[in-house]
């Protein structure tokens, strides 16, 4: 029965976090800085069409009952009219969750390849040095905030390079590329150092023991052994890295150029758009969210280890 | 602690340390002003007069970078501070008494924790306007939940160690034991959390500053230099190098800090 309770305090928490989300947007758009209705219509609308508005959009209702037709509004994905393209917010949101998808996959299969299949095809073929190596320099380079590793990127391969354009093409995978691998550098580094470990300890175990007893290789141990017990680090890793692309992927559109969610987000805060904003950061908490409450609640039904550890601890 | 782990963290400490000298003295060190344009060198590369170069104004990056480390390092530190105090008051409380007051900081940890902790701090940010005390209060109350996890699991394991069994049974009070049994015994976990949170603020202050979310203009900040330079990474790179080396340094020094801190213990 602790896995129901545990099933049912994860989904609690999920909704808790969701309506904290909406209560600060909903007091960041409709109560903070000043007049809504001016804010909406802009500086130089008249007194008459304010109070008009204001009437209209039910501005003087009770703070209640406004939230809660706020609310209503989110649950249908009704995010309201960006102020500074007069647009629908999911309209705008449509156009632009392509690039980031597209960014997102990218940046989730050079994690794969660099964190798990390369590393094994490197080990299974006696290769450790070059897999020590290669996991020297994700490590290397994860320690630099997505960020200054973008802009390090651009200097060195748009810049002094010039293999990458200055400007980011769309049409180019190289673009794409170069992109994605700042954007997984974090989450590729955690993933592989994780799954060295993992596979480390399992080429110790006792299974490996008596297979090298056997007679079987290295090589054929790691493959038929060891994989398939490590495997389980850098998925769980990999998994968490989704939910930190998310984040991710803001700072890499704006420092690449690339015309996704991160850009518009950029742009809402130049612009101080912010119907813009809070629909971006409740989509984006309720996508992030969803992806860890997923990924807790999967780890817990694959994992017996886990369920004893239903108590709250450090 | 090996030799080599020693030198690490004392090269790091050194860093540090002359990082937040040299920001506090920042006024009475004969740079050049950070403000000052100077539209003959302007995207001058680095020289003996400008050590890091000169930006698309003509301002000189080193001083820049210099100005600008002082409010960074006044954000990240009023920032770790606040959520470490925050944390061990109400870690501690909820650790050592236990109760209601334990389930409902339980309950707030957990809920916060479920929030893309970054996505918050860009909503509230933008909407109350960015200044260093907006800044330091909203990433503080925001990011207490992280230690408060740890203050707590260690209070409530400290909680029924023998030497808190026997100052419970010499009638001390809760408070004194709080005070001179439990907390002594914290010391090296707060380091710890402190520098990773550290770590954290620097990485969030820099990237919010990066996106915009920054000190108004003119006023120089890493991420906002950051953001400059990649109007023209091209033609004057040593303005990104320059900002990168300072963020990276930084981070890297705390980053050993913590480390051998916590392998220490």
């Amino acid at each position: 029965m602790a896995i129901f309770r545990y099933v049912r305090n994860r989904l609690l928490l999920f909704i808790g976090g969701i309506a904290l989300i909406l209560v600060t947007s909903f007091f960041a758009i409709y109560r903070l800085p000043g007049d809504p209705a001016r804010m909406i219509l802009g500086p130089r609308a008249s007194a008459e069409s304010v109070a008009q508005f204001q009437k209209d959009a039910g501005l003087n209702d009770p703070v209640l009952t406004q939230f809660v037709r706020f609310v209503g509004r989110v649950g249908v994905l009704d995010f309201g009219e960006s102020l500074t393209y007069r647009r629908p917010v999911l309209a705008l949101v449509n156009e632009r969750i392509g690039q980031s998808l597209r960014l997102i996959g990218y940046a989730f299969l050079i994690m794969w390849v660099f964190a798990v299949i390369l590393p094994v095809c490197l080990r299974a073929s006696g290769g450790t040095l070059a897999d020590d190596g290669l996991r020297a320099l994700w490590t290397g380079l994860s320690a630099a905030p997505p960020y200054v590793l973008a802009l390090l990127t651009l200097t060195l391969l748009a810049g002094s390079l010039r293999v990458l354009p200055a400007v980011f093409e769309p049409g180019r995978l190289s673009c794409w590329l170069a992109a994605a691998f700042v954007l997984a550098a974090y989450p590729t580094a955690l993933a592989s150092r994780l799954f060295h470990d993992a596979l480390a300890a399992a080429m110790l175990s006792e299974y490996a023991t008596r297979a090298r007893a056997q007679g079987f290789s290295e090589g054929a141990i790691l493959l038929r052994e060891a994989l398939v017990n490590a495997l389980a680090a850098p998925v769980s890793a990999i998994a968490n890295g989704l939910a930190y692309f998310f984040t991710g992927t803001f700072f890499v559109e704006v420092a690449f150029g690339i015309g996704g969610i991160g850009s518009l987000t950029y742009d809402a805060i130049r612009n101080k758009d912010i119907t813009v904003l809070a629909g971006v950061c409740v989509l984006f908490a309720f996508v992030i969210s969803a992806i860890s409450a997923v990924l807790d609640l999967a780890q817990h039904v694959l994992s017996p280890r886990l369920r004893r550890s239903d108590e709250w601890q450090g | 602690m090996s030799g080599k782990a020693r030198v690490a963290l004392s090269g790091a400490l050194t860093w540090l340390g002359l990082i937040v000298l040299l920001a506090a003295t920042v006024h009475w060190l004969p740079l050049r002003d950070p403000l000052a344009l100077d539209l003959a060198f302007t995207t001058a590369p680095p020289s003996l007069e400008h050590l890091a170069g000169t930006d698309e104004l003509g301002r000189d990056v080193f001083s820049r970078l210099l100005h600008a480390a002082g409010s960074t390092i006044l954000i990240v530190a009023g920032a770790t501070s606040l959520s470490l105090l925050l944390a061990v008051l109400l870690g501690t409380i909820a650790g050592f008494v236990g109760g209601w007051f334990d389930v409902a900081v339980r309950i707030s940890v957990d809920l916060l924790w479920s929030v893309p902790f970054v996505v918050f701090v860009v909503l509230i940010v933008s909407v109350v306007g960015v200044s260093q005390f907006s800044l330091i209060v909203t990433i503080g109350v925001l990011n207490w939940v992280g230690p408060a996890r740890v203050v707590r699991s260690e209070v409530a394991r400290l909680r029924d160690a023998d030497f808190v069994v026997a100052a419970r049974a010499h009638g001390y009070s809760p408070i004194l034991i709080l005070l001179r049994e439990v907390l002594p015994n914290l010391r090296r976990s707060l380091v710890t959390l402190a520098a990773y949170g550290a770590i954290e603020v620097l990485t969030l202050e820099t990237g919010l500053a990066f996106v915009g979310l920054s000190l108004p203009a003119p006023t120089p900040t890493w991420g906002g230099m950051l953001a400059d330079g990649l109007g023209y990474f091209s033609t004057a790179w040593w303005v990104v190098i320059g900002t990168s080396a300072a963020i990276t340094t930084t981070l890297g020094a705390l980053q050993i800090v913590a480390r051998s801190i916590e392998r220490a213990s």
